[in-house]
């Protein structure tokens, strides 16, 4: 096996007599992306903090390409929940100001090329409005600009969508996606389910500091055996099935509940991956929610016809 | 000479040291304020501790002990200094202490995401001091530094204590020489209170400047 791109080795993080991270070993291919899921307070936004050295560890150690990455070396990208945009700079000034300072660039070349990172998160309109004009979504994609102008090797996502109501969460996961595309290593810190279960390529489950469930992403959503994992699954799944009915179904319940009864769950009965199944999908009902009518990330609003279905 | 033309002659004179020494005391304690604040903010921990040790005691200590101290104590460790000199450094040090606390506040108010934004895009601290924090926080601590600023105006007619030859100084001079104290404490201070004024005024017209700067609006 070749030597992984990213290798986390037993990290350790403890506050005061809070143990944040209780030993966490991950390693990292080059090209993959990676979601992290697990409740609040598991360590998930501190294993990418530690990672990025942004808190430092108790113990353990993180290797990137064979080395100790340090804050601003730029082999490690991040964007925040709050997106963290400077709100006195326009939206080109806050992706150009580091290739002026950090890279020497000039101001026009930095600035072209701020725009033409902007351009590449569909924002190149957009280069002179400052953070407060625009919407959250927008901010956020200014932000994964900002960091894609350094050209780092690894980007940590913590919860991107987080703050962001779902029409924008969207827009944001459009990009994401789209760079999961070119290849980019990544890791994502993210509630989102049906976003980690269509994007990323290995899901790992933490709970309490500690990886609980680390492989291929289909796999941990589909056949989730370990129970704290089911559990977690299992609140989420109630939500999408909350959601209201547009017509009278007569097995929908008994389908939806059948991942959270004591019978084994068939692979097609989860609404998220309805789409990989290979039962023909059921109706949606819902289908925002279902992976199957409208991949997350197309931001289909619920009433539009869908072509061919 | 009428007691009035004695008195608008002696605030003429008066009046461009007080300026003077306003000015260049608001500029130096800016320039002390601000580096004493990053490095409480971002120095070492022992060094804060220090800092702060001095702050607390400019703080706690009456303008007036503190020019005297300065003034006539300076002798003693071989700081022989001139009125005006004395008057400058004694508000300049004054000043200094309250601005960094003006811009320590300023510090904390900045959500910590945007310094680590800079960080890992590689940026040093002082260019993350300068290009990112200070700018950022300038509308914020705009209105608590014009408000010291204020302050100090008035602060300057204790320098006349020190022999500073300021507006108080000659001012008052006059009404010693006249017993006019009334008259001359009346054109004292609506004096100070047109500075105060014009101060205020260029606060509020810098106030605009610097939401235009960065907030982009008017």
């Amino acid at each position: 096996m070749t030597t992984p791109f990213l290798l986390a080795e037993k990290l350790e993080r403890r506050v005061g007599n809070t143990q944040i991270l209780a030993g966490i070993d991950l390693s990292v291919q080059k090209g993959e992306v990676v979601g992290l899921i697990g409740p609040s307070g598991s360590g998930k936004s501190s294993l990418l903090r530690c990672i990025a050295g942004l808190d430092p560890l108790t113990g353990g150690r993180v290797l990137v390409e064979g080395r100790v990455p340090q804050p601003g070396d730029g082999l490690i990208g991040m964007v925040f929940q709050q997106f963290n945009l400077w709100p006195h700079l326009t939206a080109g000034e806050n992706v150009a100001l580091a290739l002026r300072l950090v890279r020497r660039m000039s101001r026009a070349e930095a600035a072209e090329r701020a725009r033409a990172m902007l351009d590449r998160v569909g924002l190149a309109k957009f280069a002179d409005r400052r953070p407060a004009q625009l919407s959250g979504g927008q901010q956020q994609r200014v932000a994964i600009a900002r960091t894609l102008a350094m050209e780092p090797r690894l980007i940590l996502f913590d919860e991107p969508t987080a703050s962001l109501d779902p029409e924008l969460t969207t827009e944001v996961l459009d990009v994401i996606r789209g760079l999961a595309e070119t290849g980019m290593t990544m890791l994502v810190v993210s509630h989102e389910m049906g976003f980690v279960a269509s994007v990323a390529s290995r899901a790992v489950f933490l709970d309490h500091g500690r990886v609980l469930v680390d492989g291929p992403a289909r796999a941990v959503f589909r056949d989730a055996e370990e129970p704290r994992l089911r559990r977690f699954l299992s609140t989420y799944l109630q939500r999408v099935a909350w959601a209201p009915d547009p017509e009278p179904p007569a097995t929908q319940p008994a389908t939806t509940m059948s991942l959270l009864g004591a019978a084994p769950a068939e692979p097609g009965s989860f609404p998220l991956l309805g789409g990989e199944a290979a039962s023909p999908p059921p109706p949606a009902r819902f289908s925002l929610l279902d992976a199957a009518t409208n991949p997350p990330g197309e931001g289909q609003p619920v009433t539009a016809p869908k072509p061919g279905a | 000479m009428t007691v009035v033309t004695e008195t608008l002659w002696a605030v003429a004179r008066g009046l461009p040291l007080t300026i003077g020494i306003w000015l260049a005391s608001v500029a130096t304690g800016l320039l002390v304020g601000v580096l004493v604040a990053c490095l409480r903010h971002f120095g070492p921990a022992l060094l804060n501790v220090l800092l702060a040790t001095l702050v607390e005691i400019v703080r706690g200590v009456p303008f007036v002990v503190q020019a005297f101290l300065l003034y006539y104590g300076g002798p003693f460790i071989g700081l022989d200094l001139t009125p005006v000199v004395a008057g400058w450094l004694a508000l300049s040090i004054y000043a200094a202490a309250y601005f960094s606390e003006v811009f320590r506040g300023g510090f904390l108010a900045i959500p910590p995401g945007h310094v680590e934004a800079a960080r890992l895009l590689g940026l040093k601290t002082p260019q993350t001091i300068t290009r990112i924090l200070l700018p950022e926080m300038a509308l914020s601590v705009l209105p608590s530094l014009a408000n010291l600023a204020v302050i100090l105006v008035k602060e300057t007619a204790i320098l006349s204590i020190i022999t500073v030859p300021e507006l108080t100084f000659t001012v008052s001079g006059v009404g010693s020489a006249t017993f006019a104290f009334a008259q001359t404490m009346a054109a004292l201070a609506l004096s100070y209170w047109l500075l105060v004024e014009l101060t205020a005024y260029a606060a509020r017209r810098l106030e605009r400047g610097i939401a235009r700067a960065t907030l982009g609006t008017a």
